[in-house]
């Protein structure tokens, strides 16, 4: 009977996800958005970017691959961020302000797997739109990887952690995390476009602003969506912990 | 953690409200892809700059199928995780039962 119960809200999950899923693609239309484009950043930021991104890729390796060789079964939950990474910035989804904008993904990897492997995992997603589909681009990789990869999931990560200790509820804490990631990413895309391209007039801090109401308004919704989906997904990979499958040390109950 | 099915519902719907508002909200809207946006801002801080890097392959047509594979890629890799460990546990507990 209990047996019975268990198999059912197993099939409701995945319904769920079945709705969910449906509605985004409904509403998205594939077209390019955010990451800064090809060739867009003057060489020298670009190369900045590079050097300062390449450390954090390089121990992510070491991290991934130490997962594949102590942690097997861990391999599953690479997978499924690695899988949510590319579904959720492949959605261009419309937004308040009239123009659209996609999701990063990045806060679920930061939660189940931590920070170093997920910049790994966002990169490999960043790398495939820059080479397939001229999104983003090989010479702004540098720039976008610190964006989304590197800050986002040390944002998330950090946010987990901290409300965790404070015994917030987790669905919220993993919300938040995800949530402020997403805009997080954004921020720093702003500060990176006002860096490199100063405002003839207010300097840095006038264009930073400029590239912020572009970005950040269009995806406050959007990082709400990222918020929810990530806490529907996190719940169901917990409940597969609760039951002995999947082993992991930073997924925590509270 | 544990959601009720409730809160997942509501949840869902949650979405569904966020995705369907600003397309009801602005019917005129094009939804123009943000980046667009900062391209066009920098030409307008900087009119002399000049993009020194092509995109090394350019899909052209092909994006927006690309872009859906892309998609495909996610979903059914999701679909497939789960999937997994839905007929992981569902072995896990044919063995309990039997020990």
């Amino acid at each position: 009977m209990k047996k019975a119960k268990k198999t059912k809200s197993t099939k409701r999950n995945f319904t769920i996800f079945g709705i969910v899923f449906f509605m985004v693609v409904l509403a998205s239309q594939p077209v390019n958005a955010m990451h800064i484009m090809e060739g867009f950043l003057p060489i020298g930021w670009a190369v900045f970017w590079w050097v300062l991104s390449l450390p954090f890729i390089a121990f992510g390796l070491y991290q991934v691959g130490k997962i594949f060789k102590d942690k097997p079964e861990q391999k599953v939950l690479l997978a499924i961020a690695t899988a949510f990474t590319f579904a959720l910035s492949a959605f261009k989804l419309p937004s308040v302000t009239g123009s659209s904008s996609h999701m990063t993904g990045i806060g679920l990897g930061a939660i189940v797997l931590g920070p170093f492997a997920t910049v790994v995992v966002g990169t490999i997603a960043l790398l495939f739109q820059a080479l397939l589909l001229a999104h983003g681009g090989l010479t702004t990789l540098g720039a976008n990887a610190f964006s989304m990869a590197i800050v986002g999931s040390f944002v998330a990560y950090g946010i987990y952690k901290g409300l965790s200790k404070l015994n917030v509820p987790k669905a919220l804490t993993v919300f938040l995390a995800a949530f402020i990631a997403d805009l997080a990413t954004y921020v720093t895309t702003s500060i990176q476009l006002g860096l490199a391209f100063p405002d003839p007039i207010g300097g840095i801090a006038a264009s930073m602003v400029k590239f912020l109401s572009i970005f950040a308004i269009t995806q406050i919704p959007l990082a709400i969506i990222e918020g929810i989906l990530t806490v529907l997904v996190v719940n169901a990979i917990y409940q597969y912990k609760e039951k002995g499958i999947i082993s992991n040390e930073t997924l925590t109950d509270n | 953690m544990k959601l009720s099915p409730i809160t997942k519902i509501i949840l869902v719907l949650l979405i569904g409200a966020l995705i369907i508002i600003p397309q009801i909200a602005l019917p005129d809207a094009e939804f123009s892809g943000a980046d667009d946006a900062a391209g066009t801002a920098i030409t307008a801080i900087d009119g002399n700059y000049v993009p020194w890097f092509e995109s090394l392959f350019d899909p052209g047509e092909m994006e927006e199928s690309l872009f859906h594979f892309q998609q495909l890629l996610g979903v059914g890799g999701l679909g497939i995780c789960f999937f997994y460990l839905y007929k992981k546990s569902k072995k896990n507990e044919k063995a309990d039962k039997s020990a």
